[in-house]
């Protein structure tokens, strides 16, 4: 499809013909995201144009534009995935990278205001001088937090001393599907971004739930999040770069920690432990499989291929690796003290990372405060798939981990992804352990044509699963869209229902790209 | 009309629906402060104090799930041989439900458990406006009831969703105009084996910098500031002594809990840090001699509601979301707006802060002794930066006339969750008197 000319014009006019391309070469490269497809393959659907907006006004404007003419249209910003990418074949691809300034850090307050292209590590490099660090979601600190916590999952290392993506929003500015302008929370009534919610109900519950609309509701134009407390330096000393060479010294009152059980009941009661304990700034399992694949890819390979290795390093499964950060010397040696305790009462051993992987504990330390370890998923194999992630109980999380990984072992088996040895779940906590995270990754290559056929039903498989065995909630096949939604809806108290009611209210034209969110597809034969 | 029974909702909505009536419901007993749960005109009132079983308490999850007519004090007692506690606002009333409080967004008083507005619920069941009943969060399954749910180590404990829309959210704070919760999950936490009280006097702005200290370190239990009056009600309600304070003084108080693991050591640093942020302040943290702070820090208080207990039946009250940094200056605003500012008033005006939201934003609450209007100084605190985040009737105009872009979309949604208009009509963003 092209778009027709006097849209194109509309939007050149609104915007600027720099900024609006309809370009093949360019088009193009906006429609290859291999990354988290459904479909084997490497290309999305071809938007019709790029657009570029530089403010919220060109937002409300170009989603007018689109709203007259009846074109779908898809905000991306750092994603890097087939959800940033257009869902059909009739999407304006709105980039929002010009998008890119942090507005207002209010440090007495612990918030920040920022635009929809401001990544992590930006933040990160503003915050820590003045004491302060931001949740890092598992995408990475190449990302937004903005698109995270309005329009994505939103779990990552530091989940368990800042929570939730979503939960830490303090405001946003929404660009609602018909182009007019919504201001969430106190924001809206001129009262600074001191609250989501209010007055009343809260918009909230329409923004996103769990997981975000993935662009299927709307633009989000400047969010606030909250901010955690850094009791780091001003500036990390590291020398070194990438993940092999760092040299990172580890500061005073910061430590690393790798933390192994002997089976999944005594892992489990230890992860209990910690989620009553109140300690802890970053923690999850990394399976020891990935964590060598990722870090030290010819060591992998060695022991892959050798039995004894494998079991050796099968070892290592119950396990999760944990930074303390201590406000203050007492609070620091408080925090090990109660490290070891939960340990030792589970039977557990604390062990040196630099003697199971070869990485120094320093660079592991660091890589966890940046969360630089997710694009790293790539090297193995070029491409990574995410299976379960239906947040709930710390016991809902250890039950998805088995069964994850019987569900694995059968793709293994087949030759669908890499023989990481099975085990590969990436497990944290929030909030001290208010809920807890699973998720079952696959190593695979997307060039590989018979691997990607063979994955191809991963996706349903999980999805038929998960009520049959309650494997937590959706989690990740909620991103297969609309048929999924009509799949789990009905397991679920007929949420599907009521999100596309909602859906359809705001946007009766359907015009939000909602492949990853819901839409009227289907929405006759499901309210009866 | 009471209610003894959830299942026999549908039938009553649909029954309000077609008469064109509405209902509104009541949890607590008692009388409330502002008269929100009164029925407006055409509308039944349900009772649901009736339906009070605790139906779940799990130590290692920290949850409870509570039916609408359990109070604070039922569940403290039920959960304490747990080792486990509830936060909650300040010294509910003695009938206080705690599933009217969660779903009100009531503020709570240990800063540090509050992650986020919607704390510490997590999880409801609900009717909406159609008479379809849903489950919200990781209640919604999979897994048909709550056995099936519980069989699968789903604990109803993911406070979002499910999927990507999340109705809690509307529910909450919308005085029964999008929904009616009937159970609701609520988070609990650790009962620190040992508790130490600790106030301080001195000026709002240096209490309010050692807090802002204290919160970003998630240090600290229960935190409150109290101005004189407001120390003095709640001491004549509670019938204690409250430390003496001189002109202009606020009162802080604090506790400071032990942590599960080492309760000395964790007492020992959490004091030592306390002391040493108190210091950099220049306040001192004294000893709670005479028990205010755990006379205040209660999960119920037997003398029903303080306010009425201290103040009689004639009393107004405003309310709104502020900063630390801020909530002094809209105190003066509020102290001006009903005349306790001039030298000679003797009008009363009470002012209590609480930290919410780890210390980011705080709940103001100033009650004036005696009925008065509350529409002018409304305007003039919404003006100098006050948030109406839970709108009162009085506040319900100024709170909605400030963000039409808001009431729009309130209105869209409450067309979705109540199509035929039967819950609590004419209420918050309905208001006949919030004009767009």
């Amino acid at each position: 499809m092209i778009i027709p000319a006097d849209a194109l014009a509309d939007l050149r006019a609104a915007l600027s013909a720099e900024r609006v391309a309809d370009d093949p070469h360019i088009l193009d490269s906006y429609a290859a995201q291999p990354f988290h497809k459904v479909e084997p393959g490497v290309w999305v659907h071809r938007p019709i144009a790029v657009a570029m907006p530089e403010n919220t006004e060109e937002v409300i404007e170009l989603v007018k534009i689109c709203n007259k003419y009846k074109l779908r249209y898809k905000a991306i910003s750092t994603g890097w995935g087939a959800q940033g990418g257009a869902g059909f074949d009739n999407v304006v691809q709105v980039d929002l990278r010009h998008m890119d300034r942090i507005l207002e850090i209010d440090v007495e307050n612990r918030t920040i205001v920022v635009e929809p292209y401001v990544t992590c590590a930006q933040i990160q490099a503003e915050l820590m001088p003045l004491g302060l660090n931001l949740h890092i979601h598992g995408a990475g600190s190449n990302c937004s937090p903005l698109a995270s916590a309005t329009s994505h999952m939103g779990m990552g290392f530091s989940s368990i001393s800042m929570g939730y993506a979503p939960r830490n929003i303090m405001g946003v500015e929404w660009v609602l599907p018909t182009g007019d302008l919504l201001q969430v929370g106190s924001i809206g009534s001129g009262a600074g971004w001191i609250s989501p919610d209010g007055p009343g109900p809260s918009l909230r519950g329409i923004l996103r739930g769990w997981a975000g609309a993935d662009g299927g509701f709307g633009i989000f134009t400047k969010c606030a999040l909250k901010l955690y407390p850094w009791a780091g330096p001003s500036e990390v000393n590291v020398t070194g770069t990438g993940m092999d060479h760092l040299d990172v010294e580890i500061p005073e009152n910061n430590s690393f920690h790798l933390c192994v059980f002997k089976d999944m009941e005594s892992y489990g009661r230890a992860l209990y432990d910690l989620a009553h304990a109140e300690i802890g700034y970053i923690q999850a399992k990394v399976a020891p499989g990935l964590a060598l694949a990722i870090s030290q890819f010819d060591r992998f390979k060695l022991t892959r291929d050798n039995e004894n290795l494998r079991k050796m390093v099968g070892g290592f499964s119950h396990q999760f690796f944990i930074c303390l950060q201590g406000n203050s010397t007492e609070h620091f040696d408080y925090q090990v003290h109660v490290l070891e305790s939960i340990v030792e009462k589970n039977g557990g051993s604390m062990l040196d990372i630099s003697q199971v992987m070869g990485t120094p504990p320093g660079a592991m330390w660091w890589m966890l405060v940046r969360n630089s370890l997710a694009p790293a998923m790539f090297r193995p194999t070029g491409n990574f798939y995410s299976t379960l992630g239906g947040d709930e109980s710390i016991a809902s999380a250890l039950r998805q981990d088995i069964e994850g990984e019987k569900l694995k072992e059968g793709f293994i088996a087949e030759g669908a992804c890499e023989d990481d040895f099975g085990d590969n779940a990436h497990t944290l906590l929030y909030e001290n352990g208010l809920f807890a995270h699973t998720e079952e990754l696959l190593l695979f290559d997307h060039r590989n044509r018979e691997q990607g056929e063979k994955l191809k039903d991963l996706s349903d498989t999980v999805m038929r699963e998960i009520p049959e065995k309650l494997l937590g909630g959706g989690g990740f096949s909620f991103f297969a869209g609309g048929y999924a939604h009509d799949y789990l809806g009905p397991q679920m108290d007929n949420y599907h229902l009521w999100q596309r009611r909602i859906k359809t209210a705001f946007d009766p034209d359907d015009l939000s790209d909602s492949k990853y969110f819901i839409n009227s597809e289907g929405a006759e034969l499901a309210e009866h | 009309m009471k209610v003894t029974e959830a299942v026999a909702l549908p039938e009553l909505i649909h029954d309000a629906a077609e008469r064109g009536a509405g209902i509104t419901v009541r949890s607590s007993t008692g009388p409330g402060r502002e008269g929100r749960s009164e029925p407006a005109e055409n509308c039944t009132q349900i009772d649901l104090s009736g339906i009070d079983r605790i139906i779940n308490i799990n130590r290692d999850e920290r949850v409870a799930i509570v039916e609408p007519g359990v109070t604070y004090q039922m569940l403290a007692d039920a959960i304490e041989p747990h080792g486990l506690r509830v936060c909650h606002p300040l010294l509910p009333p003695a009938g206080k439900s705690v599933l009217a409080s969660l779903i009100d967004r009531e503020p709570q008083t240990i800063p540090k458990y509050h992650w986020d507005f919607t704390d510490p619920l997590l999880c409801a069941e609900v009717y909406f406006g159609t008479g379809e009943r849903f489950r919200t969060g990781g209640a919604a399954g999979p897994g048909k009831t709550l056995e099936e749910q519980w069989s699968g180590g789903m604990f109803q404990k993911n406070p979002l969703g499910p999927a990507q829309t999340d109705l809690i959210k509307l529910v909450q704070a919308s005085q029964g105009t999008m929904g009616i919760a009937t159970w609701a999950s609520v988070r609990l936490e650790c009962k620190p084996e040992i508790r130490r009280g600790f106030v301080t006097a001195g000026s709002f702005a240096r209490l309010a910098e050692f807090v802002s200290a204290i919160t970003r370190r998630r240090l600290g239990d229960e935190i409150m500031l109290l101005d004189a009056a407001q120390a003095e009600c709640l001491s004549s309600a509670l019938n204690i002594t409250a430390p003496a304070l001189s002109g202009g003084e606020w009162l802080l108080a604090i506790v400071i809990g032990s942590l599960p693991f080492h309760p000395e050591e964790s007492i020992a640093f959490q004091v030592t840090e306390a002391t040493e942020l108190a210091a950099a302040v220049g306040v001192e943290l004294n000893g709670d001699e005479t028990g205010f702070v755990r006379a205040i820090t209660a999960a119920a208080t037997a003398a029903g509601d303080w306010k009425r207990a201290s103040l009689g039946e004639d009393f107004s009250q405003i309310y709104f979301l502020s900063t630390l940094n801020r909530a002094e200056q809209l105190v003066d605003v509020a102290r001006k707006a009903w005349g306790a500012s001039e030298p000679d008033s003797d009008i009363c005006v009470a002012s209590y802060v609480q930290p919410l939201n780890q210390g980011r934003t705080c709940h103001v609450e100033v009650t004036i002794q005696g009925r008065v209007s509350l529409d002018d100084g409304a305007r003039k605190l919404a003006e100098a930066g006050a948030f109406f985040s839970r709108p009162s009737a009085a506040t319900t105009p100024v709170a909605y006339e400030r963000c039409p872009d808001t009431v729009r979309a309130l209105r869209k949604v409450k067309d979705v969750l109540d199509p035929p208009h039967v819950l609590n009509p004419g209420r918050l963003f309905d208001d006949p008197r919030v004009e767009v």
